[in-house]
C-alpha cells in the first residue's frame, strides 16, 4: 500500500519547461556561494553598521564566556567566608558584595550590547530585504514581455513573497548568531593558542570531521531546499492560477482534476520540505557526536600526558574547559549553515530573476516630440525564430489620418501594435515616426507619443476616478468630465451611489465587459497622444453606445495618427486607408469602396456579418 | 490555533513519536554535560586514564545512542510539520473550491493566495520548532524549577516571584506586537495584489509609460513593510536581554540573602549546614542558569508564537468562510423529456449591498434543441442573467428552471455536467491545447477534440502551432491571438457532450467570417440548446429566439421580423449596426 502510494507520487512535470526550453530561460543552480556574495554584496553602505555590530558582538559574547566564570567565583568567594565563618564567627559580605557588583556588570552589560546588537542588526537586515524587493520590482518592470510570456503569475508572485520572506526570516534569526559564534570560536581559539599551540591543534582534530560532515549534509539538503522553494513558486503558481480561473474551474467541474494536481505538486512540496528540514536536524547531533568523540580523545590524551608528566592537571582542566566551549559555536556555525541554505535557495531564485535579460539596451539619440508619420519599412518578426509571424511588412500612416488594419483572427494585426509599442523587438527591417527608427529613441519617449486601447482590459483595485486618471494625473476635473462624457462613461458611473469614487474590485470585476471597455477609452481620451492605436476597443460595448461614442472617437481621431484594430464596420468604413492582413502579410490595401469593388478577400470579409450562413 | 493543530490528530501518531524524541533527546542534551565534568574531576584531576577511558566510552556510547535519538526527532517532527501542512494547504484549497465568486471577494483572490501557501508556512514553522524546542524549553524551565524546590523552597520562591514580573513584560511585548503581525500580513497581500496587478497589466502599465508611477506605489509598500517588520524585530528584541538581567538579579538577591541567613547560622553548632550550603548553592546557581537559560529560549519561541497564531486565525478565517452556493440536502435531478430546455421564471438578482437590482422580473425559455439570442445595451444584465443557469450566482426572486427543475435542487456538479459555458474573457490554463480541451471532458477522445476544434474553426491555427494537440498555451493564452483564445474556449465547451451550450458574448474577438463560420458549424453539428449573448445583430439573427434586454428588464422577446415590427430597443441596434446597409 505504501510503496504504491509512492508509485502515485511521480514527479510532476513543469509543464513550462519545454516551452522555455525553446526561449533558453530557466533557474539555473547557481553556486551558492556566489548567491551569498550577491546577499552580502546589498549591505554595502551598511559596513559601518555591520561593524559596530561585530564590535557589540565581540565584547558581549566575551562578556558572556564571562560570566559564568564569575558565577563559579561567587561560590569561591561564599566558600571563603563560609570557612571564616566557621573558624572565625565573622563573615565578611563586602567581597560578596563586590563581586555581585561585577556580575551584574558583565551581565547588563552584556544584556545593554545584546540588545543594541539586535537593534542595529534589525535595521541592516530590513534595508537589505528592503532592497531586494524593491530589485526585483524593479526588474519586473525591466524584463520584456517574453518573459511573462514562459512564467506564471503566481511563480513571480511566490518569488517576492515567500522567497523574500524566507530570506527576511533566517537573516533576522542568523546573522547576530553568525557573527557571535564566529568571535566565540576565534576567541576562544586565540585564548586556547596561548596557552598551548599544541593541545590547541590538537582540540581542532574533530573539525576536520566535523567539516566532512557538515559539507556532506549541506550537500544534501541543498538541493532539498532549492526544491522546496521550487515547488512553493509551482503551487502558488496552480494556486493562482485556479483561483483566478475559479469560475472555469467550476463550470467544468474541473476542481477534482485541479485537486488532483494539486496533490501531486503539494506531495512534492511536503517532500522536499520533510527531506530539507530532516537534514537540517540532525547536522547539529552528529556534529554534536564528533566534537565528543574528540572530546573523549583529547581526554584519553590528556590523560597520558599527565602520567606521563608532561603536562599539569591544571592545564590540562583548563584546556578540556575551553574544548567545551568551543564546541558550542561550531554546532551553532553548522545549525546556521543549514539554515542559512534556506534563504539562499530562496534567495538564489530571486537573484535568477534579477540576471534576466533585460530589455534591449536603449539608444537614445533623438527625441521625437510629434508623431506624424509612422512608417512600417520591410518588417520581418517573429515570436518564435522558427515560425515566422511577420513578413516584409510596409505601411505608412500619417497624421489625421486613420488606418484599419482588419484580417482574420491571427493574422498578426494585435502583432503589429506590439512592435509599433517596442513591446517586442522586431527582427528585420524598420519602424520609424517622422523618419527616426523608434529604436534610436527611448521606449518611455515612443510610448508618450502613443495611447492604446487594448482588447483585453485592464484596471486596477481602486477608484474609477483613479483608473481613468491613471494616463494623465494632471488632468484638470474640465477635462475628466469631457472624456468621461465622450466615451459615455457617466451614463452607467451615475446609477452607482458613490460615482467616480465606486471602488473597483481587482481587474474591475464588478462591471461589466463592456462598461470595463468605456473605462479604459475615457482613459486613451484622456491622455491626449499623437498617435492613437484602438485594438478591438469596443468589441464588448453594444452597438448603440458604440454609435454615440463614435462621434466622440471621430473627434479624438483628428489631428492625430490613428490605426484601428476592428471587426465592425462602423469604424472602418470611413477609414483612409484600410489594411488587409492574413498570415502575417498585407494582402489587400484601399480604402472601403475600393475594395469592396475588388471583390477579394476584404469584400469576402465583409458581406459574411450579412449573411446567415457562411 | 488550537483549532488548527486539531488537524494533527490525522497524524498524531507521527507527532506523539516525535514529541518522544524530542524528550529523549532533552535528558541526552542533560546527562552528556554530567560526564564531561566528571570524566575531568574524576578522570583528569586524578590522573586516571582507565577512569577516562571508561567514562570516555560510557560517554561515546550515550552519545550515540542521543545521535539516532535526534535523528529519529529530526525525521518525525519534519514528517509532522510537512504532513500537517500539506494536510492544511490541501484543506484550505478544497475549501476555496467550494465557495462561489461572491465569497471569494470577501477575502479576495490574492489574500487567499497568500494564505495557502506563506500563512501554511508560517504555521508550519511553528509546528516544527515546536515539536524540536518548544517543548524542550518548558521541560528544562519545570525542571529546573522543581530542583530549586527540592534543594531550599524558600529560596525558590525568590524565583516564583519572578515570574510574574517576567509574565508581564513578555505579556505587554506580545501585546504590542500581535496587531503588527495582522498588520504585516495584511500589507503581504496587499504586495502580492499589487504584483498581481502590476503582471496582469504588464502591457498597459509600460503602453502609458508608468513603471515609474508603479515603481514608486511599490516602493511605498516595499517601505511600510520592512518599517513594520523592522518595529517588531526591534520590540522582540528588548525582551531576551531585560529577562536576562531580571534572572541575574534574582540570582544576586538569592546569594545575599542565602549568605545573610548562613550568617545567621551558629557556627559550632550549625557547622554541617555551613559546610553543605555551598554544594547547596553552587547546585542552585546551576539550575538557577538553566532556568535562566530556558526562559531565555522561551522568549524566543515568542516571536514564533504571536505570528503564528495570526497566521492560523487568517487561515480559519477561510475555512470559516460558508459556500454560499451549495448542493441541497437531497438532489433532484433532470426530467428527461425536457432534456437541454431552460426556463427562466421571474427571475429577478440584485448583487449584495447593491440599491438597485441588476435583473427584474425576465421569465422566457430557452427551448430545447433551439437557439435562443440575448441582446441588450452595456450593463443591462446580459451576463448576470446567464450566470444563474450554472448557478454562479442564485437567483434572489423567481426561479431558474433546467430541464424542469429548479436549478437550485440539483447537485451543482450534476448540474453544470450539463452546460458547456464560454464565458466572456476566453481564460485558459498553463499546459497543452489538449489539457485545455480535457477541461470540458476528462476522457474526451481525440475525435471529440478534434471535431470541437472544427467546428470552433481553431483546427485551421492548432494545426499550424509546432506541436499540434501538444502545443502550449501559456498562463490566459498569452502565446495566442485574443480570436484565438475565444475558439480555443469555445472548443473546450463543445469538447463536452452538453445539454445545454451558452456563448457570453463569445464571438466578439471573432472576425466576421469566422464568426458566421463557427455559427453555422454549431447550428450543423450540435443538436442541443443554444443560448447566445451578442453584441453583434448579425451573431443573432437567426435565432429561433431573440430576447431584448435593457436596464435589467425585457422589453422584447420573440424571432427578427417580430421584434423589427414591434421592439424599438431592437430595431435602434438593428439600424445602429447595419445602418439600414442590408
Amino acid at each position: 500500500m505504501k510503496k504504491q502510494k509512492k508509485n502515485q507520487l511521480p514527479e510532476y512535470k513543469d509543464k513550462y519547461a519545454a516551452y522555455r526550453g525553446q526561449n533558453a530561460m530557466r533557474d539555473k543552480p547557481e553556486n551558492l556561494l556566489k548567491t551569498a556574495g550577491r546577499l552580502l554584496g546589498l549591505l554595502k553602505g551598511r559596513v559601518i553598521a555591520v561593524i559596530f555590530t561585530v564590535v557589540c558582538a565581540a565584547v558581549s559574547s566575551y562578556l558572556s564566556i564571562l560570566g559564568p566564570d564569575y558565577l563559579g567565583k561567587v561560590i569561591d568567594v561564599l566558600a571563603v567566608q563560609i570557612e571564616s565563618k566557621i573558624n572565625t564567627g565573622i563573615m565578611n559580605f563586602e567581597p560578596i558584595e563586590e563581586i555581585l557588583r561585577v556580575i551584574l556588570v558583565v551581565y547588563a552589560g552584556s544584556a545593554v550590547l545584546s540588545f543594541f546588537q539586535h537593534f542595529i542588526m534589525a535595521g541592516v537586515v530590513q534595508n537589505l530585504i528592503t532592497k531586494l524587493r524593491r530589485n526585483l520590482n524593479l526588474k519586473l518592470s525591466k524584463l520584456p514581455l517574453s518573459y511573462f510570456d514562459t512564467h506564471t503569475k503566481g511563480d513571480i508572485l511566490s518569488r517576492m513573497t515567500n522567497d523574500i520572506d524566507n530570506v527576511n526570516d533566517t537573516l533576522q534569526h542568523n546573522m547576530i548568531q553568525i557573527i557571535t559564534s564566529v568571535v566565540t570560536f576565534v576567541g576562544v581559539f586565540g585564548i586556547m593558542l596561548r596557552n598551548s599551540v599544541m593541545l590547541s591543534l590538537t582540540s581542532l582534530s574533530p573539525f576536520p570531521i566535523c567539516l566532512i560532515i557538515a559539507l556532506t549534509i549541506l550537500n544534501i539538503s541543498k538541493g532539498w531546499f532549492r526544491k522546496q522553494w521550487k515547488t512553493t513558486g509551482d503551487i502558488n503558481g496552480h494556486i493562482e492560477e485556479m483561483f483566478t480561473g475559479h469560475a472555469i474551474v467550476k463550470t467544468f467541474s474541473y476542481e477534482k482534476r485541479a485537486t488532483e494536481e494539486f496533490d501531486l505538486i503539494n506531495g512534492a512540496l511536503a517532500t522536499a520540505a520533510q527531506k530539507a528540514q530532516f537534514f537540517s536536524g540532525i547536522l547539529g547531533p552528529l556534529i554534536n557526536f564528533a566534537n565528543n568523540a574528540g572530546y573523549v580523545v583529547i581526554c584519553v590524551l590528556g590523560g597520558y600526558l599527565i602520567i606521563k608528566g608532561e603536562q599539569s592537571v591544571g592545564a590540562i582542566t583548563t584546556f578540556m574547559m575551553y574544548t567545551k566551549l568551543l564546541m558550542q559555536p561550531i554546532i551553532d556555525l553548522s545549525n546556521i549553515a543549514n539554515n542559512m541554505q534556506s534563504s539562499l535557495a530562496s534567495a538564489e531564485r530571486v537573484f535568477n530573476v534579477l540576471s534576466e535579460k533585460e530589455e534591449s539596451i536603449e539608444i537614445i539619440d533623438k527625441e521625437l516630440t510629434k508623431g506624424e508619420n509612422v512608417s512600417f519599412e520591410k518588417v520581418y518578426f517573429s515570436y518564435l525564430p522558427e515560425k515566422p509571424l511577420i513578413e516584409d511588412f510596409s505601411l505608412n500612416v500619417k497624421k489625421g489620418e486613420l488606418t484599419a488594419i482588419v484580417g482574420p483572427t491571427g493574422a498578426g494585426k494585435t502583432t503589429i501594435v506590439n512592435l509599433l509599442m517596442r513591446f517586442y523587438d522586431i527582427d528585420k527591417g524598420a519602424i520609424k515616426i517622422d523618419g527616426t527608427d523608434i529604436r534610436d529613441i527611448s521606449r518611455k519617449n515612443l510610448r508618450n507619443l502613443i495611447s492604446m486601447v487594448l482588447q483585453d482590459t485592464w484596471l486596477f483595485a481602486g477608484t474609477i476616478r483613479d483608473n481613468i486618471m491613471y494616463s494623465n494625473e494632471s488632468a484638470t476635473e474640465e477635462e475628466f468630465m469631457a472624456a468621461v462624457k465622450a466615451a459615455r462613461v457617466d451614463s452607467f458611473v451615475n446609477t452607482f451611489s458613490d460615482g467616480f469614487d465606486t471602488v473597483l474590485e481587482e481587474d474591475g470585476a464588478n462591471l461589466s465587459a463592456g462598461q470595463r471597455q468605456l473605462l479604459t477609452i475615457a482613459r486613451a481620451i484622456l491622455s491626449d497622444p499623437q498617435i492613437l492605436i484602438l485594438d478591438e476597443a469596443t468589441s464588448s460595448v453594444d452597438t448603440r453606445t458604440e454609435l454615440q461614442i463614435q462621434e466622440a472617437m471621430n473627434n479624438l481621431m483628428k489631428g492625430r495618427t490613428n490605426f484601428v484594430i476592428a471587426h465592425r464596420l462602423s469604424t472602418i468604413v470611413n477609414a483612409d486607408n484600410i489594411i488587409v492582413m492574413n498570415e502575417g502579410k498585407i494582402i489587400e490595401t484601399g480604402k472601403h469602396k475600393e475594395l469592396l469593388s475588388k471583390d477579394g478577400f476584404y469584400a469576402n470579409l465583409y458581406n459574411s456579418q450579412f449573411s446567415n450562413e457562411a | 490555533m488550537i483549532r488548527l493543530l486539531k488537524q494533527l490528530k490525522e497524524i498524531k501518531g507521527t507527532a506523539a513519536l516525535s514529541m518522544l524524541f524530542a524528550i529523549l533527546a532533552q535528558g541526552g542534551g542533560l546527562v552528556l554535560p554530567l560526564l564531561m565534568s566528571d570524566i575531568i574531576n574524576n578522570g583528569i584531576m586524578n590522573g586516571d586514564v582507565d577512569y577516562i577511558k571508561r567514562m570516555g566510552i560510557v560517554m561515546m556510547a550515550i552519545s550515540a545512542l542521543s545521535v539516532v535519538i535526534s535523528i529519529f526527532n529530526s525525521y518525525f517532527s519534519s514528517r509532522t510539520a510537512a504532513l500537517f501542512s500539506k494536510n492544511l494547504r490541501r484543506t484550505l484549497f478544497l475549501k476555496v473550491e467550494t465557495l462561489s465568486k461572491g465569497d471569494i471577494e470577501k477575502i479576495g483572490t490574492p489574500s487567499l493566495i497568500t494564505r495557502c501557501t506563506n500563512d501554511v508556512r508560517i504555521v508550519q514553522d511553528f509546528v516544527l520548532q515546536g515539536l524540536r524546542m518548544i517543548i524542550s524549553a518548558p521541560i528544562m524551565l519545570v525542571g529546573g524549577v522543581i530542583m530549586t524546590f527540592v534543594l531550599n523552597p524558600r529560596l525558590a520562591l525568590i524565583i516564583f516571584a519572578l515570574v510574574p514580573i517576567i509574565a508581564v513584560i513578555a505579556g505587554a511585548v506580545i501585546k504590542t506586537v500581535i496587531p503588527m503581525f495582522r498588520k504585516r500580513q495584511k500589507m503581504l497581500d496587499g504586495i502580492n495584489r499589487f504584483i498581481r496587478e502590476k503582471l496582469s497589466g504588464i502591457r498597459v502599465i509600460r503602453a502609458f509609460n508608468k513603471q515609474e508611477f508603479e515603481d514608486a506605489k511599490f516602493e511605498d509598500k516595499n517601505i511600510d513593510f520592512s518599517a513594520l517588520t523592522l518595529k517588531f524585530n526591534r520590540i522582540m528584541s528588548v525582551l531576551i536581554p531585560v529577562c536576562t538581567v531580571l534572572l541575574i538579579c534574582g540570582l544576586e538577591l538569592l546569594v545575599m540573602l542565602s549568605a545573610k541567613n548562613l550568617d545567621t547560622l551558629d557556627p559550632v553548632t550549625q557547622r554541617t549546614e555551613l559546610i553543605s550550603a555551598i554544594g547547596d548553592l553552587q547546585a542552585f546557581i546551576t539550575y538557577m542558569l538553566m532556568i535562566i537559560f530556558s526562559v531565555v529560549m522561551a522568549a524566543a519561541m515568542f516571536v514564533i508564537i504571536p505570528r503564528a497564531r495570526i497566521s492560523a486565525l487568517r487561515i480559519c478565517e477561510v475555512l470559516d468562510l460558508e459556500a454560499s452556493i451549495t448542493d441541497p440536502e437531497t438532489a433532484e435531478t433532470a426530467d428527461e423529456r425536457k432534456k437541454g430546455t431552460v426556463e427562466f421564471r421571474n427571475v429577478s438578482f440584485a448583487y449584495e449591498n447593491a440599491a438597485a437590482p441588476v435583473l427584474s422580473d425576465i421569465s422566457f425559455t430557452a427551448e430545447k434543441g433551439k437557439v435562443t439570442a440575448i441582446i441588450g445595451g452595456t450593463g443591462s444584465g446580459k451576463s448576470s442573467l446567464i450566470a444563474m443557469v450554472p448557478r454562479f450566482f442564485d437567483v434572489t426572486g423567481g426561479q431558474v428552471l433546467f430541464d424542469g427543475t429548479d436549478v437550485r435542487n440539483y447537485a451543482q456538479e450534476d448540474l453544470r455536467s450539463r452546460i458547456g459555458f464560454v464565458p466572456q474573457k476566453a481564460c485558459l490554463f498553463s499546459g497543452s491545447v489538449e489539457d485545455n480541451l480535457r477541461f470540458g471532458d476528462e476522457n474526451a477522445t481525440e475525435e471529440q477534440m478534434r471535431k470541437a476544434l472544427d467546428i470552433s474553426c481553431s483546427s485551421e491555427f492548432v494545426d499550424k502551432l509546432s506541436d499540434g494537440l501538444q502545443s502550449f498555451v501559456s498562463q490566459n493564452a498569452n502565446n495566442l491571438s485574443g480570436g484565438q483564445k475565444q475558439r480555443l474556449s469555445i472548443a473546450r465547451a463543445l469538447t463536452r457532450k452538453a445539454e445545454v451550450y451558452i456563448f457570453d458574448d463569445s464571438f466578439s474577438a471573432l472576425d466576421f467570417a469566422t464568426d458566421a463560420a463557427v455559427r453555422a458549424n454549431i447550428r450543423k453539428n450540435i443538436n442541443a440548446t443554444i443560448i447566445i449573448v451578442a453584441q453583434r445583430i448579425g451573431t443573432i439573427l437567426d435565432a429561433d429566439k431573440i430576447v431584448v434586454l435593457d436596464q435589467g428588464k425585457t422589453v422584447g422577446i420573440g424571432k427578427h421580423e417580430e421584434l423589427m415590427e414591434s421592439c424599438e430597443q431592437y430595431r435602434q441596434i438593428y439600424i445602429s449596426q447595419m445602418g439600414g446597409a442590408e
